[in-house]
């Protein structure tokens, strides 16, 4: 498979070592990743809170880029996917946004015409063709990890946007990173309350990062309820929330049990082989040392 | 200004019961006294109490995590709302500088968080090609002509 990588602006320039996860992982399963001159998605927490036709046109430049080239997207953080696959269902359904949209592309020789797809890495891996894969390239399986999984809001609603489902409050998660978690050898756990916010947006865009922390505090609460001792996650900025999050929350209460947070990628690059140190897992804030 | 009016239909909101499972349900209510998506809808629809809101800074404590509109007994789009209320805020110079720095940022890099020495250092180590330089002045040209022109240019 040929896919163009859509990894946002986080992951390339605060955690670089994702990005090596991301393509080692891609290397092991022969899937080939392109990469494009892409600009912020812009953030759904972002630019959309302010200018929405800016981040509507915005996205519209990315998802053309790909689309000149044939491909499709596959993103690495939960609040790209939500920019790129909402700018899609919107151009697809209101006409009156494609024109505008279209007629400011067309100044710089671009179109779109909203043939090309937009997957979450998750979604991709959790087809039946690469879990079979994965579990055949095994080396390190996951043993002793009970891995509870946060797929963050943005990779989850709108459902009928993000999940190409109706909206489901008994059963919100679709399940893909438990489906790959499990062919890695892991034991994927449940958790009270797993859908919510992790607090980030709160902290990023106000400046209230003591509030903020206390959302996630509540939902570590609720991990640690469960007895998880690995956390899943799909968004750099829910990683960042988490992992640092603990660290801050750890100075002071000095006793308090904490999490290892991973991305997806690197828990599945580290299963197929990856060597720990080439995927930086070491600068984690919170230290996997069961790795 | 920018248009996000016609994301939701103003007349859904007439349903609203103000049984207030929006504001049980959200993240940013919980920990920020005064935040209260319910109270927005009754102020901003229905009682049309709108220039208070807008000058309000608490609407920026909205996560977007949308978990008010999937609980909503009447589907209402109340994420889009707030969205609206927000570009209205903003576009009246009501906006945190957090993200207008952000922004800013996009404008004049691409991207919404600027590379550090460090972060070339490291990719370099882990043998990750140097960054794909964005076409930055299409990128802007792009955000002025979509409408956002006035916030870049205030400074
Ligand atoms: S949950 Fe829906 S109906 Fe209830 S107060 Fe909120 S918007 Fe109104
Ligand atoms: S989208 Fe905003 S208002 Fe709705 S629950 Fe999330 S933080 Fe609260």
């Amino acid at each position: 498979m040929k896919i163009s990588l859509f990894t946002g602006c986080v992951i390339p320039i605060r955690y670089p070592g994702m990005e090596v996860s991301i393509r080692e992982l891609a290397g092991k399963l022969g899937i080939e990743l392109v990469d494009m001159k892409f600009s912020c998605c812009p953030s759904p927490t972002g630019l959309k809170e302010v200018h929405f036709d800016s981040w509507l046109t915005l996205a519209a430049r990315n998802l053309s880029l790909a689309e000149d080239q044939g491909l499709d997207i596959v993103t690495t953080c939960s609040g790209c996917a939500n920019t790129l696959r909402e700018t899609a269902c919107i151009l697809k359904n209101n006409t009156g946004k494609l024109l505008s949209v279209r007629k400011v592309l067309s100044r710089y020789e671009m179109d779109l015409k909203g043939t090309g797809k937009i997957f979450n890495l998750p979604e991709l891996l959790a087809r039946d063709e690469y879990l079979d894969l994965m579990e055949e390239k095994l080396i390190n399986p996951l043993i002793n990890m009970r891995i509870g999984t946060h797929y963050g809001c943005h990779y989850l609603r709108p459902a009928s946007v993000m999940l190409d489902r109706e909206q489901d409050t008994y059963f919100p998660l679709p399940e893909t990173m438990e489906l790959v978690l499990e062919s890695l050898g892991a034991e994927v756990m449940e958790y009270s309350r797993q859908e919510l916010c992790c607090g980030a947006a709160l902290s990023i865009n106000t400046g209230r990062s003591e509030e903020a922390l206390q959302i996630t505090a509540e939902k570590l609460g609720w991990m640690n309820e469960a007895e998880i001792n690995a956390l899943a996650v799909t968004c750099p900025a829910c990683f960042t929330q988490f992992d640092t999050g603990q660290a801050l929350l750890k100075r002071k209460n000095r006793n308090m049990r904490t999490i290892p947070v991973f991305h997806i990628a690197e828990l599945a690059a580290y299963a197929l082989g990856s060597d720990p140190g080439r995927l930086n897992l070491n600068t984690h804030k919170i230290k996997p040392h069961f790795l | 200004m920018s248009g996000t009016p016609e994301l939701f239909n103003r007349k859904d909101f007439y349903r609203c019961l103000q049984c207030a499972i929006c504001t049980g349900s959200c993240p940013a209510a919980r920990v920020i006294e005064g935040f209260n998506p319910r109270e927005y809808i009754l102020k901003y629809i229905l009682y049309g109490e709108q220039e208070e809101l807008l000058k309000s800074d608490m609407i920026w404590c909205c996560t977007t995590c949308q978990i008010c509109q999937e609980r909503c007994p009447h589907g209402i789009d109340i994420s889009g709302f707030l969205i609206h209320i927000m570009n209205l805020a903003a576009e009246r110079g009501n906006l945190p500088e957090e993200i207008l720095k952000e922004i800013r940022l996009i404008a004049e890099t691409g991207r919404s968080i600027k590379p550090t020495a460090h972060t070339v250092r490291i990719r370099e180590e882990l043998g990750l090609k140097a960054l794909e330089q964005p076409d930055t002045e299409e990128i802007r040209n792009i955000l002025r002509e979509a409408g956002l022109k006035g916030m870049l240019d205030q400074k």
